[in-house]
């Protein structure tokens, strides 16, 4: 219950000082039914031949939705330090009764639900233009959604781990988020990247998880279909949470030791 | 003999930078770290005050974020109420046992108010939302803010901060108070006012046990039972502020932060 109290008190937090940005808040909301609108024109240019099975809109439109909430899942534990750092409530949320990794997951909450409307935005954009969702696999894209967070999320606390200890230049931002937006398959099937680059792509979660997705949503894949790609993804989670807890325990513990808990 | 609330021994605490920069800099060894306390050791007895008095960087502050837990010392331990500060921070930290109010007042969400500041620090020392609610509602009345408790904080002056400051180090009424130069902003009548409450009404009526760090040497003597000199990370001094004068052969708290800068000197 305590949990769920804090829980709802970081996404009030957020969900406050968002909405004290009034005009932002409405036009990232507009900035994305544009650059559906701009994107299924875009493949209107491509024609109706098929990405793999699919017609290259939806292609694009999942692609967009699922990049969008990993990367919140990627970023929000690091935002949620760095963004606490410069004034100063870090170490006054730390001396409350809330401990550093309930406020850093917690944190997380208003940027979930923010990335969760903005799918559903895309989704919504997408069935203005067409884009049927009748045949979609629930079940079977809510469990590897749920895998896909798991694994986002562990690669997101290494990443604010690595705020709080070295600060800045982040090499897990980086390297998942600009390599999975080049080689995960996004906006283009990995089949045409050249062969070292694709199987390069196969070691990126978010191959698996666009793959799993569009499989899931567009197609309505079966699960027996669907399980090497949640098969891929429940490794990557396996490996990533414990490993992230831990490196996030001894960050910690170091920035507490040289006192650069609150340095940006 | 009661437990003491607050214990501090041996305390050292050594700032270093890390081994890689310190490779890259190529600091010599006598460079390779600032030392902020340096054997430290103290009880503070429950509903008592004790003031920690000394000049800038003298190591108050980096005593006050050890004992909330946001700091490891490098050597030695600190308890509350039996609790060690460094092997159980998350008792401590759960119990609520230590309130602290930092010396920057640049610690709240700027676009956000004041209540709504408090309400959620109310909540995350796990009141619920009905007790969260009171407690803001009694402590802007006993601060005086209320009528400007709904303003972004950004918009307040550096001593309404502080006010909301010190009103978030009160939320979850814990046992321990740490204040870290609390009425450094505040107006002269208003930090007569302060100075008046936490000690009739904290340390005396409720009983708590104050942790004040200041430079104001008449703060410390008319909020706190006993003071510690802190001069350069060393205790130089402790006791009663009569106590203090006599062992440094002082008329007074400035003479005896002169003796004590003195002694550091040597």
């Amino acid at each position: 219950m305590a949990t769920l109290r804090k829980a709802w008190a970081f996404f009030k937090r957020d969900l406050l000082i968002d909405l004290s940005y009034k005009l932002s808040f409405a036009f990232q909301a507009l900035d994305l039914l544009m650059a559906v609108a701009a994107f299924f024109f875009l493949a209107r240019i491509i024609g109706r031949a098929p990405f793999r099975s699919y017609e290259p809109f939806p292609f694009i439109l999942v692609g967009m939705a699922v990049n969008g909430y990993m990367t919140t899942a990627l970023a929000c534990f690091s935002q949620a330090i760095r963004g606490s750092q410069p004034i100063g409530t870090l170490k006054a949320v730390l001396a409350t009764r809330t401990s550093p990794l309930s406020f850093m997951l917690l944190s997380s909450t208003y940027p979930f639900a923010r990335a969760a409307f903005d799918a559903a935005l895309y989704l919504a954009g997408g069935a203005m233009f067409g884009v049927s969702l009748a045949r979609a696999n629930v079940p079977g894209a809510l469990l590897l959604f749920l895998l896909s967070v798991l694994v986002f999320g562990s690669i997101g606390v290494l990443s604010a781990t690595f705020t709080l200890v070295f600060k800045r230049g982040d090499p897990f931002l980086w390297l998942f988020g600009g390599l999975s937006w080049l080689l995960g398959g996004v906006y283009y099937p990995i089949e045409v990247l050249p062969r070292f680059l694709y199987y390069a792509a196969q070691l990126l979660p978010i191959t698996h998880a666009l793959n799993g997705m569009r499989a899931a949503i567009l197609l309505g894949a079966g699960n027996r279909e669907l399980l090497p790609h949640i098969a891929v993804l429940a490794g990557f989670a396996v490996i990533g949470v414990p490993a992230s807890l831990l490196a996030f325990h001894f960050g910690l513990r170091r920035a507490m030791k040289m006192g650069t808990l609150s340095h940006y | 003999m009661a437990q003491a609330a607050v214990s501090v021994r041996n305390l050292k605490k050594t700032f270093t930078a890390g081994r890689l920069l310190r490779l890259v800099l190529k600091q010599p060894p006598a460079r390779r770290g600032t030392r902020a306390l340096e054997d430290v050791s103290f009880d503070v007895h429950p509903g008592e005050g004790l003031a920690i008095v000394g000049p800038n960087g003298a190591g108050k502050t980096t005593l006050m974020e050890i004992l909330a837990a946001l700091l490891l010392p490098t050597v030695g331990a600190a308890y509350v109420f039996g609790h060690d500060v460094v092997a159980e921070a998350a008792t401590v930290r759960r119990l609520g046992l230590v309130g602290y109010c930092p010396w920057a007042t640049d610690t709240f969400y700027p676009r956000l108010t004041g209540s709504q500041n408090l309400y959620f620090f109310a909540l995350l020392h796990d009141l619920t939302a009905a007790q969260a609610g009171r407690r803001v509602g009694e402590l802007l009345d006993i601060l005086k803010i209320e009528s400007i408790a709904s303003k972004p904080v950004q918009q307040c002056s550096e001593g309404i901060r502080q006010r909301f400051a010190l009103a978030r180090a009160l939320l979850a009424d814990p046992p321990v108070l740490l204040l870290d130069e609390p009425t450094k902003n505040l107006d002269p009548l208003f930090q007569a006012e302060i100075r008046r409450w936490l000690r009739e009404e904290i340390v005396e009526r409720r009983g708590k046990t104050l942790i004040l760090a200041t430079h104001n040497l008449e703060e410390a003597e008319s909020v706190c039972d006993r003071v510690a000199i802190l001069d350069r990370g060393r205790l130089r001094a402790i006791g009663t502020p009569a106590e203090v004068r006599r062992e440094a052969r002082a008329g007074d708290l400035t003479g005896v932060l002169r003796w004590a800068a003195a002694e550091a000197a040597d």
